[in-house]
């Protein structure tokens, strides 16, 4: 069954090579027709077709170079060959920066690396890649096309010739009876070697797809650099917050002390308590606008949430909004500082998307304080080949992500079992990180968790599939 | 006697605040200010502070330079740091510089009081455990010439002295008097070659001689 599917599916990206060629072998016959002063049906027999396919190759290879064929291509290499090819890597979002206070701040912007618009700054390494696939495609395509249209009907005819014989227009000599059983052996056997070199083609085209149609080194290498430069800048923005928010903390901190400390002076001098209080409130201000103007410059790009992150507190209303039978075994979690109970939720809410997603049956979900580190675990029995009963991917996609409000983040946590009532509101990690397969997903979990100096796994349990995580909860220093 | 402290911080509201806090008290005074590291010097020289309150980054000379030149005169005055985190690279620099002691300038009024007047006697190391976590943050270096010659009990004193134990503390755990603790220590610094009892630490920390933990 998958293999048949797996067959059909490359056969498919063979006929629309085919198809892709058409035009070219259109063009070829009328240049053909014309060269010979318009004998067309000359043109028509199958070894001026083969001249003619030969002929248009380099033509296709020429259009290769500069049509941005590559983004179809992919696709479908991608959805019809299943072969692995990496899509180009798009430029991440631009990030803006202006200098946080004054200071030797370079007030640069970074823009967008090189450009990935569809024939835009294309480099000829990546052109000469394409246009190398494309013309492969096309070639193998055509020429299983060809013979797709030629054997399949030739097949089914031979199928009604001992049981009708030949008419005279089809130019086969067979009478009806057992003699004329040859032809539809022959018939079956041109099929098979169809199947074959399809089968082969098809092979040959997924190999080389991912080689061909994948980035480009110096593609990835834009990527990086770009990646590793808007990193750096973040970083950079991210320490310069830190600086002056702790400087202004610290005045604030100064200033309320020696404030306290006047006033317990018989007369209280109110002129240094008011400059005391003037200065606490500017420096506090100044503080938060300059939080407010990083934090905008680092999430610009990200999709920041409208509402305050979820944390642990939330887990009650994420348990109940994936509609799935969960079984949660939930600890004292009072000690677990803000930034942990965050990433924890965020790894416990793409746990359980992937186990409903993934697997079947009861989702266990443990989350418990021990030993000075945050434990989770999401365990779930496996899924054999079926996807859960009223859930398409479609309204998953679809749904919307759990909402957070001040009663739920006031919850206690709780021991027990919460079960599901309508299917399909499935939770779903922020765009931007939804996992495209288990790998990415799993990825990001782990990602999470080293940030915050823990780690995590995620792999075959005894009857399914387990994902723990330990989150320190303090800084180990 | 009265403890008389300049303090150089080239924030306005800084200073404002460490003068209200250490005016308030009857037996410190602050008897100047400096904006900036390369003001400090004519300040300490014409006042004879006991103690300066160095931030570290300072436009025109950074506190450890000032530090540096500071240590270099003929009485310096004690000197502690004051910065803004704890885990600022230059503490340490500070403190090789010879710096006596740092401080956060979140500090409680009353901490910053005792601190100052800790470090003017000269009698305790200022935040053992900040030298000790910025040490170990640094691999053990090169042996410091000296540490060989010290006697088991000079050994013992300097042990102690890395905790943070004042002379008296010390006294009391070695079960001698304050004046012998006094004695040992003066010989735990001669033989180091170190200033005061921060470079002693850091020396005993940087060989190896004390494990940082």
């Amino acid at each position: 069954m998958r293999w048949n599917r797996v067959l059909f599916r490359r056969w498919s990206c063979l006929i629309l090579g085919g198809a892709l060629l058409t035009p070219y072998m259109i063009v070829g016959v009328l240049v053909a027709g014309w060269a010979q002063r318009g004998d067309g049906a000359a043109a028509l027999t199958l070894p001026a077709q083969l001249a003619i396919y030969a002929g248009v190759l380099p033509l296709v290879a020429l259009t290769g170079l500069f049509l941005p064929v590559r983004e179809l291509e992919v696709n479908a290499a991608r959805g019809l060959l299943g072969a692995p090819v990496e899509p180009a890597p798009i430029s991440t979002n631009p990030v803006k920066t202006s200098p946080v206070q004054a200071g030797p701040v370079e007030a640069g912007t970074i823009e967008a690396g090189p450009g990935h618009e569809p024939g835009e700054g294309r480099s000829w390494q990546e052109r000469r890649r394409t246009s190398a696939w494309f013309t492969l495609h096309l070639a193998v395509g055509g020429l299983l096309s060809g013979c797709t249209l030629g054997i399949v009907p030739f097949t089914a005819v031979t199928l009604l010739l001992p049981f009708t014989g030949a008419p005279s227009w089809l130019g086969l000599q067979a009478e009806p009876g057992l003699r004329s059983l040859l032809w539809p052996v022959a018939g079956l056997a041109a099929l098979a070697l169809l199947v074959l070199m399809v089968h082969g083609a098809g092979a040959l085209l997924a190999r080389l797809a991912p080689a061909l149609l994948g980035p480009t080194p110096a593609e990835r290498l834009a990527a990086a650099e770009e990646r590793a430069r808007v990193l750096a800048q973040r970083n950079r923005l991210a320490r310069e917050l830190h600086d002056s928010v702790g400087h202004a903390l610290s005045v604030v901190t100064l200033q309320a002390a020696a404030a306290g400390r006047v006033l317990d002076r018989d007369p209280v001098p109110t002129g240094t308590v008011r400059t005391a209080l003037t200065a606490i409130e500017e420096s506090a201000c100044a503080a938060l606008e300059d939080l407010d103007h990083v934090l905008g410059v680092l999430r610009a790009g990200d999709d920041a949430p409208r509402q305050p992150r979820a944390t642990l507190a939330d887990l009650d209303a994420l348990v109940r909004s994936t509609g799935a039978e969960v079984r949660t075994r939930i600890g004292d979690l009072d000690g677990v500082p803000a930034v942990v109970s965050r990433e924890a939720y965020r790894i416990v809410q793409e746990a359980l998307t992937n186990a409903i997603k993934h697997g079947r049956g009861p989702v266990e979900l443990s989350v418990r304080v021990r030993d000075g580190a945050l434990h989770l675990e999401v365990t779930n029995r496996r899924a054999v080949g079926m996807p859960r009963p009223g859930v398409s991917n479609q309204q998953a996609d679809d749904a919307p992500r759990p909402e957070v409000t001040d009663q739920q983040a006031d919850s206690a946590p709780h021991a027990g079992i919460a079960s599901g009532r309508a299917a399909g509101d499935a939770p779903l990690p922020e765009a931007g990180d939804r996992p495209m397969a288990g790998g990415r997903g799993v990825q990001g979990m782990r990602e999470r968790a080293q940030l915050l100096g823990g780690e995590l796994h995620a792999g075959p349990a005894a009857d399914g599939w387990r994902v723990t995580a330990r989150l320190p909860l303090r800084s180990e220093a | 006697m009265t403890i008389r402290v300049v303090l150089a911080d080239d924030e306005d509201l800084v200073r404002a605040g460490l003068r209200i806090i250490l005016d308030a008290e009857p037996d410190l005074e602050v008897v100047g200010e400096a904006a900036d590291g390369a003001a400090v010097l004519p300040v300490v020289r014409r006042e004879r502070p006991d103690v300066v309150l160095m931030d570290v980054r300072m436009p025109a000379l950074d506190g450890i330079e000032a530090t540096r030149r500071l240590t270099a005169l003929d009485a310096p005055p004690r000197i502690l740091v004051v910065t803004t985190f704890e885990n600022d690279d230059y503490v340490y620099d500070a403190l090789r510089a010879g710096a006596d002691g740092f401080l956060l300038k979140r500090t409680r009024p009353d901490e910053l009081v005792r601190a100052i007047k800790l470090v003017a006697s000269g009698e305790a190391l200022l935040f053992p455990a900040a030298i000790r976590a910025l040490a170990a943050a640094r691999r053990p270096s090169a042996r410091t010439p000296g540490l060989e010659r010290l006697t088991e009990r000079e050994g013992d004193v300097l042990r102690l002295m890395a905790k943070g134990l004042s002379n008296s503390e010390i006294a009391a755990e070695l079960v001698v008097s304050p004046e012998t603790v006094k004695t040992h220590v003066g010989n735990v610094l001669a033989k180091l070659g170190a200033r005061d009892r921060t470079q002693a630490v850091i020396a005993a920390y940087e060989s190896g001689f004390v494990s940082p933990g």
